[in-house]
C-alpha cells in the first residue's frame, strides 16, 4: 500500500499541473508566453520562407528587383517587424512584472511557519509554531494543511541547495549563512514531490522530499502524533531492535525522541514509520527497502554520508521491527 | 580573373619610429592598462562588498593597519612621477645619456616600491591573510597591485640592461616613452587603493 | 585575385622582385617541427587554434555522449555520480572555455588581418603565446578528467561546494587554473584584435567600411576585456587562494560570502554567452552577404545592434541568481534588461530576412547553416525571453528547460554559424572547396540531431527534471523523453563524423578553389587561396564597403612597404589614413617558453604556492629573451649622446 502511494506521489512533480495559487499563476504565465512565442516564431519563420521563395521566384522568372522600390519596402518591413517585437516584449514585460508583484509578498493571512534546513543530501524539517507544546523535527516529508499559506524559513547546513515543488511553487536557494523565506499554498490535497534544484554534490540527484497536503483536520492529527516522543513498543523483538539502535552506530548520527539517541548529523527518526519514503525520497518506506538501505546505503546513494552497516541477520531483523514500530 | 593594380599610395616615406598613440605598441600598453585597471576595480568592488558582512571594518579583535610604510610608499611613488616623466621626455628626444640615467633611477624607484610593498604586507597590515575575510581582502588588493609592481620591475630592469649593454635602436626610445605612460597608471591607480586599504578601515572602525 | 596574377601593369617586374624578397624575409626554419614551434604567422597560429578547438569540441562532445547514454534509462549504471559529475563539469567547462569562445578567437586570428587588409596581427608573438597558453590549459583539464581528477563542482563552481571543505583534493584547483589559462589567452587575443582592427586597416578602410564580421569581433573583444577579469580574479585570486592558502573570501564563518562568487562569476558568465554568439552573428552576415550576392540591409543598424547587445549583456548577470536573496527592484531591472536584449538580435534577424528577400540566394551548405541558425537560434531566443521572467524562471531555473534553452542558443548561435563559416572559409584556408554532398549530409544530420536531442528537454524541465542529476527514478516518468533525447545524439555524432571526413578528404582531393570561389566582396578574397605568408603585396586600398564587388578592372593598391623585413602599415583609427610603418618580429620560440613559464606557475600552484615565485623567475627570463633586440636595423642604432629626432621625417 505504501509502495503504491509512494509511486503515485512521485509522479506529481510538474510545473504544468499546479495545485496551488502560485504554481497556477506561473502555469498561466507559461501558457500565455508559449502561445505568444509560438505565434512570433511561426511569423518569423513564415517571413523567412516567404522571402526565400520570392527571391527564387524572381530568379526563375528572370525578373530584376526594382532597387528604387526595394529599399523602402525592406525598411518598412523591418521597421514594422521591429515595432511589433517591441510591443510584444513590452506587453510580456508588464504582464510578468505584475505577476511577479502578486506572487512575491507572503499573504497577510496568518501563515504556518516551517523551518527547512538543507543537508548533503536530505532535508531537515522543523515545525516551530504549530502549538505551544513546542517544536518537533522530521525529515524529507513536509505536511501542510490545504488552503492556508505556508511560510518556510530556509537555511543550509553545508553547501547551497534549492527547494522546489513544481506543483506548488518555484524554487528558492538554501544558502549557508543566509536565511531566506519562501512560501506556497496548497489548495488541492495530495502528494507532491520536490527535489533539490541546485547542484550540491554527489547525491544531488537523490535529494528529494514529499509534500503531503491534507485537510486541516488531518494535518492537526498528524501534528499531534509527531509531537509525541517515539512509541515504546512492548514487543520483545522491537525492544531488542531498540538496543541495537542505541548501542550500534545508528545512534551516532540519528536521534529518536524519548530515547538517548540525540545526534542531529542525520535525519531525525522519531516517527520514521509514519513517512512514505526513506533516503530523501529515493526508496519507498518498506521493510525490504529499509533493510537494503541500512546494510548498503552506498549502493543506493553512492557518496552519501551514511556508512554501510554489517549487522547480524537477527540484529537487522530486530532493528527493522523497531524502526517500523516508530509510527 | 585579372585585374590591373593601380598604385595610388606610396608608403615608403612614412616614418617607422613614432611615439604615443601613433605607435601600435602604445595601444597594446593601453589595452593592458584597461584590463589591469578594470581587474583592480573589480577587486576593490569585491573588497567593498565584503565590508557589508561586518559591523566594523576591520572586524573586532583585528588590529588596524599601520600607516608608516604605506605613507612612505605613496610619497616615494609620487616622487617617482617627475623622474619618469623626464625620462619619457628625454626618450622622445632620443637622448641616450638622459634615458640611461632616467632608467637607472626608475629601476631604483621600482625596486623600492616592491621592497616597501613587502613591508606593507608583512608588517603594516598587522594581520595574516588567513585570519578572516577582511584580512584576505587586504592581502588581495596589495598583492594584485604588487604583481603589477613586480612585473614592471622586470620590465624596467630589462630596459635598463638593454640601454646599457645592447645595441639600442630608435624604436626602443618609443618603448621607454610607453613605459612612462604605464608607470603613471601603475602609480596613480594605487592612490584610491591606498585610501581603500589603509584609510577606509580607520573610518569604518 | 592574387597579386601574382597582376599582369597588365608596368610595375610587374618590381612586384616580382619584391615578392621574391618577401619569400626570403618570411622564410621559416628549415626543420618543419621547429618551424611549427617558432611560427608567429597569424594564419599558422589561427589554423592550429581552430583545429585544437575542434579537438576539444569532440572530446567535450564525447562527455556529452556518455552523459546521454547514462540518462537514456532511469536508474542506469553506466557511470556513477562521481564520474558523472566530472563528465558534466568538464563538458560545460570545455565547451565554454576551450571551444565556443576560443574557436571564435581562432577564426578571428586567421581572418581579421585578411579582412582588414594587413600582413599580420598587431602582436604576432603575443598571439603565439596566447595559443600555447590555451593549449596547455586545455590539455591540463582533460589530463585531469582522464586521470579521474576531473573538476566535479560544475562549470560555475559555486562555493561552498567548490571550496576547500566540500571539495577536497585537486579537482577544483585544476578547474580554477584552467580558467586562468583560458582567460589569459582570451584577453591577449582581445587586445590583439582591438589593435589590429583599430590601427592596421588597409588605407581607406574607414570604420564605416569594415565588414560586419569585423565589427562583431571588435564588439566581442571589448566585452572580453571587461568580462574576463571578473572570473579571473574570482577563480585565481579568491577560490584558488581559499583552497590553497586558506583565505576566507567565501567562508561565511569568517566574514566571507558565497554570493560574492556568484556575482563575480555571472558578471563574466552572462556576457560570456554573448561573447560566444556575437561572432556567430558576424559569420551569418558574411554568409548571407556572400550567398545572396547582396549587401546586408541596414548596415548602420546592424552595427548598432551588435554594440547595444554587447553593452546590455553586462546588465543581465543577476538573472542567474533569481533564487538568491536579491532585492525586488534589482530583479525587475534585470528582468527588463533580459527581455529588451531580444530587440537588437531580433532586428538583425529581420535584416537578414530582408536581405534574403532582395538577394539571389544560393543554397550552398554554408547558406543552409545560416538558415539553420535562424530556425534553431530563434527558439533559444524565445525561451530566453521567457526565463527573463522571475516567476517563470523560478519554476524552470536549473531544470532541463534551461539545458534546452541554452543548447538552442549556443548550438544555434555558435555552432551553426561556425559550421557555415567552415564551408565558407575552408577554400580560403586550404585552397580547396569542401564537398557539398557531404556538406548536405552534415547539415541535415546535425539539424535533425540537435532538435531531437534538445527539444524534448523543454518538456522534461517543465515536468520537473532538474539539471546535473546523474540518474532519476523510474517512477518519475521521464524515461521516454530522455530516451528520445539520447537517440538524438546519434545523428549529431554522425554529422560531426561526416564533417571530419569532409574536411580531411577535401583538404586533399577537394576542387581547387582559386582566390575568390564564391564571388564574395571582402578583402580576404583578394589574395590567393591559401594566402602567402605576407597576405598582401602590395597592400590593397579600399574605396567602399565591398572592395571586390566595387572594383572595376582596376584594384587600387599601396606600395612602398619594405620587403627585406616584416614591415606592416599602421593607419589612423577612424579613417585608416596611412600613418607609419612598423617592423614586426620574425619566428621565435620565446612565446612558447613564456607559455611554459605560465604553465609552471599555474599548474604548480595547484600543489604549492611557491610555484608563483618560480614561475615568475622563468617568466622574467622568457621576457628578456622575448624583448631582446634583434639588431635588424643597424642604421637606426643609437650609440651615443643625443640624436636629432627622426620623428619629423
Amino acid at each position: 500500500m505504501m509502495l503504491v502511494d509512494g509511486l503515485r506521489g512521485a509522479l506529481n512533480q510538474s510545473a504544468l499541473e499546479p495545485a496551488g495559487p502560485q504554481a497556477a499563476t506561473v502555469a498561466h504565465l507559461w501558457w500565455f508566453a508559449f502561445i505568444v512565442a509560438s505565434a512570433v516564431y511561426l511569423a518569423t519563420m513564415g517571413a523567412l520562407w516567404w522571402a526565400a521563395r520570392r527571391a527564387r521566384r524572381r530568379e526563375e522568372r528572370g525578373e530584376v528587383l526594382d532597387e528604387a522600390l526595394a529599399e523602402p519596402r525592406m525598411t518598412r518591413g523591418v521597421t514594422w517587424a521591429t515595432a511589433a517585437t517591441i510591443v510584444i516584449l513590452l506587453v510580456f514585460l508588464v504582464t510578468d512584472l505584475s505577476v511577479g508583484r502578486t506572487l512575491s509578498p507572503v499573504p497577510s493571512k496568518r501563515p504556518l511557519t516551517i523551518e527547512v534546513t538543507g543537508h548533503q543530501w536530505w532535508w531537515e524539517v522543523a515545525y516551530a509554531d504549530t502549538s505551544p507544546h513546542g517544536r518537533f523535527t522530521t525529515a524529507n516529508e513536509i505536511h501542510v494543511p490545504t488552503g492556508r499559506p505556508v511560510l518556510f524559513v530556509l537555511n543550509s547546513q553545508d553547501v547551497i541547495h534549492s527547494i522546489w515543488v513544481p506543483n506548488l511553487a518555484g524554487k528558492k536557494d538554501l544558502i549557508p549563512g543566509y536565511t531566506q523565506s519562501w512560501w506556497f499554498q496548497a489548495d488541492t490535497a495530495g502528494l507532491y514531490r520536490g527535489q533539490c534544484a541546485e547542484f550540491c554534490g554527489l547525491q544531488h540527484a537523490k535529494m528529494a522530499f514529499q509534500v503531503v497536503a491534507e485537510s486541516p483536520d488531518r494535518f492537526a492529527r498528524w501534528v499531534s502524533l509527531q509531537q509525541q516522543p517515539a512509541m515504546s513498543s512492548t514487543d520483545s523483538t522491537a525492544s531488542r531492535g531498540r538496543e541495537v539502535f542505541l548501542t550500534g552506530p545508528c545512534a551516532m548520527c540519528h536521534s529518536i525522541e524519548g530515547t538517548s539517541a540525540g545526534s542531529h548529523a542525520g535525519p531525525d527518526l522519531t516517527h520514521l514509520a509514519s513517512r512514505r519514503t526513506i533516503a530523501a525520497g529515493t526508496l519507498p518506506n518498506t521493510r525490504g527497502a529499509l533493510a537494503g538501505w541500512i546494510v548498503d546505503p552506498q549502493r543506493i546513494k553512492p557518496g552519501a554520508n551514511m556508512p554501510p552497516n554489517q549487522l547480524e541477520p537477527k540484529d537487522l531483523d530486530a532493528l527493522l521491527t523497531y524502526l517500523q514500530s516508530l509510527k | 580573373m585579372t585585374r590591373r593594380l593601380r598604385n595610388v599610395v606610396d608608403l615608403g616615406e612614412l616614418p617607422d619610429v613614432v611615439f604615443g598613440p601613433r605607435d601600435i605598441m602604445w595601444w597594446g600598453t593601453l589595452g593592458f592598462v584597461v584590463i589591469e585597471g578594470f581587474t583592480l576595480v573589480l577587486c576593490a568592488a569585491a573588497y567593498v562588498y565584503l565590508t557589508q558582512n561586518y559591523a566594523t571594518w576591520p572586524p573586532e579583535h583585528t588590529p588596524l593597519p599601520s600607516l608608516g610604510a604605506p605613507a612612505v610608499q605613496v610619497i616615494v611613488m609620487l616622487l617617482s612621477l617627475p623622474v619618469v616623466w623626464w625620462t619619457a621626455k628625454s626618450a622622445r628626444r632620443f637622448d641616450l645619456g638622459k634615458v640611461r640615467i632616467g632608467l637607472t633611477l626608475a629601476t631604483l624607484f621600482n625596486a623600492a616600491f616592491v621592497g616597501i610593498r613587502l613591508v606593507e604586507l608583512l608588517v603594516s597590515l598587522n594581520v595574516r591573510w588567513d585570519a578572516n575575510a577582511y584580512a584576505s581582502a587586504q592581502w588581495m588588493l596589495l598583492c594584485m597591485h604588487g604583481t603589477l609592481l613586480a612585473v614592471e620591475l622586470v620590465e624596467v630592469g630589462g630596459m635598463l640592461l638593454l640601454f646599457w649593454i645592447a645595441p639600442v635602436e630608435e624604436k626602443h626610445f618609443s618603448d621607454v616613452a610607453d613605459m612612462g605612460f604605464y608607470w603613471f597608471f601603475m602609480v596613480l591607480v594605487w592612490l584610491p587603493l591606498f585610501v581603500l586599504c589603509f584609510l577606509v578601515p580607520r573610518w569604518l572602525q | 585575385m592574387s597579386d601574382r596574377t597582376a599582369t597588365a601593369t608596368p610595375t610587374v617586374d618590381r612586384f616580382e622582385r619584391e615578392i621574391a624578397e618577401l619569400e626570403r624575409t618570411y622564410r621559416s626554419h628549415a626543420n618543419p617541427f621547429w618551424a611549427w614551434v617558432t611560427s608567429v604567422d597569424h594564419k599558422s597560429i589561427g589554423k592550429r587554434y581552430i583545429v585544437t578547438c575542434f579537438g576539444f569540441f569532440v572530446l567535450a562532445g564525447l562527455n556529452a555522449g556518455l552523459m546521454r547514454l547514462q540518462l537514456s534509462r532511469p536508474e542506469n549504471h553506466i557511470v556513477g555520480p562521481d564520474r558523472y559529475n566530472q563528465l558534466f563539469t568538464v563538458h560545460g567547462s570545455a565547451m565554454m572555455f576551450l571551444f565556443a569562445v576560443p574557436v571564435m578567437t581562432a577564426f578571428a586570428t586567421y581572418l581579421i588581418p585578411l579582412m582588414v587588409g594587413t600582413k599580420e596581427v598587431a602582436y604576432p608573438r603575443l598571439n603565439a603565446f596566447g595559443y600555447w597558453t590555451f593549449l596547455i590549459g586545455g590539455i591540463f583539464l582533460f589530463a585531469g578528467l582522464y586521470t579521474n581528477t576531473g573538476p566535479d563542482a560544475g562549470w560555475f563552481a559555486y562555493v561552498p561546494l567548490s571550496g576547500p571543505q566540500y571539495s577536497p583534493g585537486k579537482r577544483v584547483d585544476i578547474w580554477a587554473q584552467v580558467v586562468t589559462f583560458t582567460e589569459i589567452a582570451a584577453l591577449v587575443a582581445a587586445v590583439e584584435m582591438i589593435v589590429t582592427i583599430f590601427k592596421m586597416r588597409a588605407p581607406g578602410m574607414s570604420l564605416n567600411r569594415i565588414p560586419l564580421y569585423v565589427w562583431s569581433i571588435l564588439a566581442v573583444s571589448f566585452m572580453i576585456v571587461f568580462a574576463m577579469p571578473s572570473v579571473a580574479i574570482a577563480s585565481t585570486a579568491m577560490l584558488a587562494m581559499d583552497r590553497l592558502v586558506a583565505t576566507h573570501f567565501f567562508n561565511r564563518a569568517e566574514g566571507g560570502d558565497p554570493l560574492l562568487w556568484q556575482h563575480l562569476f555571472w558578471f563574466f558568465g552572462h556576457p560570456e554567452v554573448y561573447i560566444m554568439f556575437i561572432p556567430g552573428l558576424g559569420f551569418i552576415s558574411s554568409i548571407v552577404e556572400t550567398f545572396t550576392g547582396r549587401k546586408i540591409f541596414a548596415y548602420p543598424v546592424m552595427v548598432l545592434a551588435l554594440f547595444v547587445t554587447a553593452f546590455v549583456a553586462f546588465g543581465l548577470w543577476v538573472h542567474h541568481m533569481f533564487a538568491t536573496p536579491i532585492p525586488q527592484l534589482g530583479r525587475s531591472l534585470f528582468t527588463a534588461a533580459s527581455v529588451l536584449i531580444a530587440i537588437p538580435t531580433g532586428v538583425q534577424i529581420f535584416c537578414w530576412i530582408a536581405t534574403i528577400w532582395a538577394g539571389r540566394p544560393r543554397y550552398t551548405t554554408a547558406m543552409l547553416f545560416a538558415l539553420g541558425f535562424i530556425v534553431v537560434f530563434t527558439i533559444g531566443g524565445m525561451t530566453g525571453v521567457m526565463i527573463a521572467s522571475v516567476p517563470f524562471d523560478l519554476q524552470v531555473h536549473d531544470t532541463y528547460f534551461i539545458v534546452a534553452h541554452f543548447h538552442y542558443v549556443i548550438l544555434g548561435g555558435v555552432v551553426f554559424p561556425l559550421f557555415g563559416a567552415c564551408y565558407l572559409y575552408f577554400p580560403k584556408i586550404t585552397g580547396r572547396l569542401m564537398s557539398e554532398t557531404l556538406g548536405r549530409w552534415h547539415f541535415w544530420l546535425f539539424f535533425v540531431g540537435v532538435n531531437v536531442t534538445f527539444f524534448p528537454m523543454h518538456l522534461l524541465g517543465l515536468d520537473g527534471m532538474p539539471r546535473r542529476v546523474y540518474t532519476y527514478l523510474p517512477e518519475m516518468g521521464w524515461g521516454t523523453l530522455n530516451l528520445i533525447a539520447s537517440a538524438g545524439a546519434v545523428p549529431i555524432v554522425a554529422s560531426v563524423a561526416v564533417f571530419i571526413v569532409n574536411v580531411a578528404r577535401s583538404a586533399v582531393v577537394g576542387v581547387v578553389a582559386g582566390a575568390n570561389p564564391w564571388n564574395a566582396p571582402g578583402l580576404e578574397w583578394a589574395t590567393s587561396s591559401p594566402p602567402p605568408a605576407w597576405n598582401f603585396h602590395p597592400l590593397p586600398v579600399v574605396t567602399g564597403r565591398f572592395p571586390l564587388w566595387e572594383a572595376g578592372d582596376e584594384l587600387p593598391v599601396a606600395t612602398g612597404l619594405a620587403t627585406d623585413r616584416r614591415e606592416v602599415l599602421v593607419t589612423t583609427a577612424l579613417d585608416a589614413v596611412p600613418d607609419n610603418r612598423h617592423e614586426h618580429p620574425g619566428e621565435s620560440h620565446w612565446p612558447l617558453v613564456m607559455a611554459i613559464a605560465v604553465g609552471v606557475t599555474f599548474i604548480g600552484a595547484v600543489w604549492n604556492p611557491w610555484a608563483y615565485v618560480i614561475g615568475f623567475v622563468i617568466a622574467s627570463i622568457a621576457f628578456a629573451g622575448w624583448g631582446w633586440p634583434r639588431g635588424t636595423k643597424p642604421e637606426q642604432q643609437v650609440t651615443r649622446g643625443r640624436v636629432p629626432a627622426t620623428e619629423a621625417r
